[in-house]
């Protein structure tokens, strides 16, 4: 891996082109229950006027004295437009930004991205080692089983609340509550289709080689 | 003949890598890779500020040794080495590192030293001040894990899409050989 095409890999990255339509609304948040994947499963946020659901919403514990964690979360577009990401706030951190970790040669790098567009029908996950909303300034230390909003905003869908669970780690599920089930792998095959929309190589045009 | 088949073949002797240093660890002493000699050692590079891929990482190796039985698992020790000494005190980088798991070590030193390691393992990192970001400066990094078998010579290397079902079963190969 050669310094200069580390570099580079700084520099840019690609606005994704717009498209979209008008739609508004808030979304609102449900199915709380008590245990893990079954929980799992139910944290959808569900909006039937903007279309737009959040599903497995969820924020990364942190060790104490941490300032900053990660939500993640599964973006689904119901509607017939184009939409994006824009932008993420929660009242658990000062500000929050959009990432996305890249591999590439073994190296692993963090990118600030504008927009996450969700396509037309299409879906988007945010994901550990790619993209992700970083939250920055912790205002209390996340802890498993906590629960804090996420302010996503869209640009066509508007401000959209869900909730967020804190958890350890979203593969530790498939070890603390599963058998039988490799959850690590199985999340990462049943998420990479979600990419068929395009967007990972959408958002980084400057991999250093 | 048969007999004479290697029965693991599969993990080769990375002889182009790899290699003892020292650093400050979490425990409070200066710790030696030759200090874990017999042990099968997890081995990455990371900071603590990192909010996606060391935690993944991190949880990843966790479940790894988690799978192993518990007798297995005493003879693995995992070391995660922080390029950010800068903010990686190594009371904090204790906290960090025992929040996954108790028996996990950080490890730690200044900037020439970290480097040479990084050059002994092909790994590399550099303090990003490209990216504006609120939470400070970020760190660009090797995210390869490295697995050294007891001689301390590395064994394999994992990308980030490595499963904990290969980590456990590519140790378990490795304490066999002990």
């Amino acid at each position: 891996m050669k310094l200069n095409n580390l570099l580079n890999v700084f520099c840019a990255i690609a606005l994704l082109s717009l498209v979209g339509c008008s739609l508004k609304s808030s979304e609102r948040h449900h199915g709380e229950h008590g245990e893990s994947r079954k929980e799992h499963r139910s944290q959808e946020t569900h909006d039937s006027a903007s279309g737009m659901e959040a599903h497995q919403v969820w924020i990364r514990a942190t060790p104490p004295g941490m300032k900053v964690s990660a939500a993640y979360l599964h973006l689904m577009n119901g509607t017939e437009h184009a939409d994006a990401l824009v932008a993420v706030s929660s009242p658990l951190a000062e500000t929050a930004e959009i990432h996305n970790s890249v591999e590439q040669d073994g190296m692993m790098k963090m990118f600030r991205v504008e927009r996450v567009e969700v396509p037309a029908k299409g879906r988007v996950a945010l994901k550990p080692g790619g993209l992700h909303v970083m939250l920055i300034g912790l205002k209390q230390r996340p802890q498993p089983g906590d629960t804090h909003m996420l302010e996503l905003h869209f640009e066509k869908a508007g401000r959209v609340q869900v909730e967020a669970e804190v958890r350890k780690g979203e593969m530790a599920m498939g070890h603390d509550h599963g058998s039988g089930h490799d959850h690590g792998s199985g999340h990462d095959d049943k998420t990479k289709p979600d990419h068929e929309a395009g967007h990972d190589g959408k958002t980084e045009h400057d991999h250093g080689s | 003949m048969l007999w004479a088949w290697p029965v693991h073949a599969e993990l080769e002797v990375y002889d182009t890598l790899g290699g003892d240093f020292t650093l400050d660890s979490s425990e409070g002493r200066p710790r030696a890779l030759s200090d874990f000699s017999g042990k099968v050692v997890l081995l990455f590079f990371g900071y603590t500020a990192c909010p996606d891929i060391c935690p993944t990482t991190m949880v990843r190796v966790q479940q790894a040794v988690r799978r192993l039985e518990v007798d297995e698992a005493a003879q693995v020790q995992v070391l995660f080495i922080s390029v950010d000494p800068e903010r990686d005190f190594l009371e904090r980088l204790r906290e960090y590192v025992t929040y996954f798991d108790p028996r996990f070590i950080g490890l730690t030193g200044d900037s020439e030293q970290l480097m040479k390691i990084a050059r002994q393992y092909g790994a590399f990192f550099v303090k990003d001040t490209r990216t504006q970001t609120g939470a400070g400066y970020l760190m660009a990094h090797s995210g390869y894990t490295y697995l050294l078998d007891g001689q301390g010579r590395v064994r394999a290397l994992y990308r980030q899409d490595a499963t904990p079902a290969k980590m456990a079963d590519d140790i378990e190969e490795l304490l066999d050989e002990l």
